[in-house]
């Protein structure tokens, strides 16, 4: 089960569809040396930097996909330093 | 992932080796068997089979993607408009293999029906692009826009002096034939102005794929203005290169598409 800090970061890409979403966020976090049951928000914030924006780039270009991570650090940054559940 | 990496990949190769094969096919048909009759027919095999491989790839990116996110509802639409088109031209090679075999043919109201398939595949094509627009919102670029201007202009005024102009004027084609003459180079005009958008928008800021999907739009938006210029002078055959162009441009779709699901294969 993915942590609150996960979830915040898959419902604001589950506009790329299912499969994407939750591959983009596993990748990402893989490469954090995390997953989604036990990732933080730091975890996700590292996670977005390395892979995910990128990720995003590609679908939507660079200043939406910035927009858009702005706004899942804002959310997170909401959570607390920790975000697991 | 460069292109020697992506022409590795065996769907890749084998869209890359059936433009080969195209290429090959009519250079062959034109230099020993020009004007022979079975040869002209079987230059269907190569063009009828590149709308087929292409068509089969950009639903293989379809079921990839899936029907839940925007990116594959963008494919989708796609994927029905080539599938369109795909029919289309499945028709016209079956009409011109029956009228080899001595048959009659279809007739010229059935033969209708193809102009109405490639139709309503344009505007499913537009839409696709529309629709990913509505998410990829890119900076508006005064200098971007100037250059799509300028492009759309340099095509749409010899389009409408040799295309649109004398088709208006005559008075020896039926009304159908005006409309879909006219709706063809218009729907060409609207393709490569999109087609300009892409390659300088997305292409250079969201992936490079779009710049294979550009240059299928360029390109096929110069087989349709060429083939309408030179069915318009009479002097218009099957098997001509130009016919080069419409094959190049289906597989670049099939390629694009193909590219696109490449690398965010790489982000999954």
């Amino acid at each position: 089960m993915p942590t609150e800090a996960c979830k915040i970061v898959q419902d604001e890409l589950m506009f790329l569809g299912d499969i994407l979403c939750y591959g983009i966020v596993k990748k990402g976090l893989a490469k954090v040396g995390s997953m989604p049951d036990i990732a933080t928000t730091a975890d996700l914030t590292k996670a977005l930097d390395q892979h995910i924006e990128a990720a995003l780039v590609s679908f939507v270009g660079p200043s939406e996909a910035r927009q858009k991570v702005i706004k899942i650090k804002t959310m997170m940054s909401k959570l607390g330093s920790g975000g697991a559940s | 992932m460069n292109a020697k990496e992506f022409f590795r990949d065996p769907r890749a190769a084998l869209m890359l080796a059936w433009a080969a094969f195209a290429v090959g096919f009519y250079l062959l048909v034109w230099a020993l068997w020009n004007g022979e009759e079975w040869a002209v027919n079987a230059t269907y095999i190569p063009y009828d089979g590149s709308i087929v491989i292409a068509t089969l790839v950009v639903l293989t990116v379809v079921k990839f993607y899936g029907l839940t996110g925007f990116e594959g509802r963008v494919w989708l639409i796609l994927g029905v408009g080539m599938c369109l088109w795909l029919s289309a031209e499945l028709i016209a090679g079956l009409d011109q293999l029956s009228m080899s075999l001595g048959s009659a043919g279809l007739s010229d109201e059935v033969f209708k029906i193809t102009d109405y398939l490639f139709l309503t595949g344009y505007v499913f094509v537009i839409l696709a692009f529309a629709y990913k627009a509505m998410y990829a919102k890119l900076a508006f670029e005064p200098r971007k826009v100037a250059a799509i201007v300028i492009v759309v202009l340099a095509f749409a005024v010899p389009a409408g002096l040799w295309v649109a102009g004398p088709t208006m004027a005559s008075e020896d084609i039926s009304g159908f034939d005006k409309f879909v003459n006219i709706t063809y180079v218009t729907l060409d005009i609207v393709l490569l102005g999109l087609a300009t958008i892409i390659a300088l928008y997305w292409g250079a800021q969201v992936s490079k794929g779009w710049h294979i999907i550009s240059a299928a739009i360029l390109v096929m938006t110069i087989a349709d203005i060429g083939y309408a210029a030179l069915d318009w002078q009479g002097i218009y055959f099957d098997g001509n290169f130009i016919e080069l162009a419409w094959i190049a441009s289906y597989l670049l779709f099939g390629l694009g598409a193909y590219y696109q699901m490449k690398i965010h294969k790489e982000f999954i």
